[in-house]
């Protein structure tokens, strides 16, 4: 691999390395083969070449999306399924395959395509891992695609009045496959046993972000709760093989209040700011008004000391009695 | 529309495992002749080997307007079932539906082989349904020359135009949606080679039999020779979909076994 060579993702939060399902994907192929690569969280999807990331850099060369990463890691000779034998690959592939059908539509659907949860929650992820004028452009790309897969995936718009949604639907499916998935996983450390595959890597992604996603609506959480060997999957590699790209704001770690739900979003927002800026908020308004109180009274001050010298109060008045 | 479909997928299957299966069962599709294209064929032809691999009789009413009336579907919609009272389109949701009334095949495998098998299905149904589509609409001479002529065959001309530019928007959706837009033909050949791998491995487990699965048919069987068998004999200005196909002798053999066992349409060249 050539030195210098960068892997560019959105920046993670509730502890995961990214809030992306594609970034955690590549984020994924990179750590379980050791590839030694930089990986760049502060970055901006304008630069990717298809306004979105990931995007890996090599050189002057860019490749962007999954499949483009994935392809060029295998020719680098860090091929993801390599220490599976023949029938263990051909699996990872029908499964990996079969967990995109199920699992696709619910999240796209409940990250981007259900309102409150967009309004609340995935807009303002998006939008503040992204400069200043795009970030009022690029979550919403977001979310067109996703009407697009949740339209030839769940087979409705998200367009539509909400009485329409099948999200149940959806979610039952999603249900059924986190199930199966449990079954599969047993007691083993992955998938297939001692070696990593491609299927860890996407049902990873998947389940870590909706495990972990702090949504106003998502079904499918409780149901990954109650599998326990697939949280202790995902936590332990959330732990092990990202120890170092894990990010979590300290605003997301604080448990949400009992009446979060009656404030309206700005008080909301001061609310969850720290006591320390509230203090430094306070002294510095009672610093500045007092400057400008002392300066408004030094001024005043220096005006009617200046009116109290005799000289030019006779003047003035002179200048009056000649006016008259 | 859809609603229907999916809440008897959801809250029917009690009820329907207790009515036996309707005799005037009827399996709707397009003309076969004149305006059914690749992936709708080939998602017809699997229904109709998996419903006689069941040994379920059925009626097939063919119709201009079949899509129209399918209750909706993920891939083409195409074909739909009605028994009795219930609608139910594409392969996977029939295949429920046959497996609550248990006449299915398969039932003598057990959890974890069915789980596989399903994993099977549906890596079978995406790859060969994206790349039925992706030579149907992407590929302009066979647009032109095939598709656009063949799906617009049974409306009138301004009818026509429209029908051909939606249904097109529809299928470039779809690509988008499972990320095989950007791809170039050699990719997709490249991806229905890989599945072919698979099916073949998969053949080559039980080398005595001549099923995936043991020595009894079951989903994968149906979905698989739809698929192969369309692409296999359907006549395009590109073959190369067919050409990738023919590589692997094991299911061309395959093919021609199913379709001497279950059809006797005898079209695979020898």
């Amino acid at each position: 691999m050539q030195l210098g060579s960068k892997l560019h993702v959105y920046k993670g939060e509730w502890g995961l390395p990214s809030i992306d399902f594609e970034c955690m994907r590549a984020l994924c192929l990179l750590r379980f083969t050791r590839c030694p690569m930089e990986i760049e969280t502060n970055t901006n999807p304008l630069r990717s070449g298809a306004g979105k990331l990931p995007y890996l850099q090599i050189g002057n060369d860019k490749f962007h999306g999954y499949k483009d990463i994935k392809r060029i890691l295998d020719l680098e000779g860090y091929p993801v399924d390599a220490h599976l034998n023949t029938k263990q690959k051909h699996l990872s592939i029908t499964y990996s395959n079969w967990v995109f059908t199920q699992l696709h539509a619910y999240y796209h659907y409940y990250l981007y395509g259900e309102p409150n949860n967009y309004d609340t929650t995935t807009r303002g992820l998006y939008a503040k891992r992204t400069p200043f004028p795009f970030n009022f452009y690029y979550p919403s790309t977001y979310q067109r695609e996703a009407c697009d897969v949740v339209q030839v995936l769940g087979g409705f718009d998200i367009n539509d009045k909400l009485e329409k949604h099948e999200g149940d639907y959806l979610a039952a499916n999603a249900k059924k496959c986190v199930n199966l998935l449990s079954r599969k996983l047993g007691r083993k450390v992955w998938f297939f046993g001692d070696t990593y595959s491609e299927l860890d890597a996407v049902v990873y992604s998947y389940l870590a972000i909706i495990y972990h996603i702090t949504l106003p609506n998502n079904p499918l959480q409780n149901h990954i709760k109650g599998c326990q060997n697939l949280v202790n999957f995902i936590k332990r590699i959330t732990k092990d093989i990202f120890r170092n790209e894990c990010y979590s704001s300290i605003k997301m770690t604080k448990a949400p209040s009992q009446s979060d739900s009656m404030l309206t979003p700005s008080e909301r927002k001061f609310m969850e700011t720290d006591l320390n800026t509230k203090i430094f908020a306070g002294v510095g308004a009672v610093l500045a008004m007092g400057a400008f109180a002392a300066w408004r009274g030094i001024y005043t001050q220096l005006t009617r000391s200046s009116t109290d010298y005799d000289g030019i109060d006779y003047e003035d008045d002179d200048m009056d009695e000649v006016l008259d | 529309m859809q609603t229907s479909q999916y809440l008897n997928q959801l809250h029917t299957a009690d009820k329907l495992s207790e009515e036996p299966w309707p005799e005037d069962a009827t399996l709707y599709q397009p003309f076969e002749a004149e305006q059914i294209l690749l992936p709708e064929s080939a998602s017809c032809l699997a229904v109709k080997a998996y419903l006689k691999m069941c040994n379920l009789p059925f009626g097939i009413r063919t119709c201009a307007n079949a899509e129209h009336m399918s209750p909706g579907g993920r891939m083409t919609k195409l074909p739909f079932i009605r028994a009795g009272a219930f609608l139910f389109a594409e392969f996977e949701p029939i295949v429920n539906f046959v497996e609550q009334k248990d006449m299915a095949i398969g039932s003598w495998q057990d959890e974890d082989e069915k789980a596989d098998m399903r994993t099977y299905v549906s890596l079978v149904e995406n790859i060969f349904t994206m790349a039925e589509l992706y030579v149907s609409f992407k590929n302009d001479r066979v647009y032109k020359e095939v598709t656009a002529p063949r799906n617009g065959a049974v409306y009138p001309w301004p009818l026509n135009v429209i029908q051909n530019y939606s249904k097109r928007r529809n299928a470039l959706r779809q690509l988008k949606v499972y990320q095989w837009h950007d791809l170039d033909i050699d990719q997709v050949i490249d991806k229905v080679a890989k599945c072919c791998e698979t099916l073949e491995y998969k053949l080559k487990e039980s080398p005595d039999t001549p099923f995936f699965f043991g020595d009894q048919p079951c989903e994968l069987d149906a979905i698989a020779f739809g698929h192969l068998f369309t692409i296999l004999t359907t006549r395009l200005p590109n073959m190369a979909l067919a050409q990738t196909v023919q590589k692997f002798g094991h299911l061309v053999s395959f093919c021609r076994f199913i379709d001497e066992k279950y059809f006797q349409m005898r079209c695979l060249q020898e």
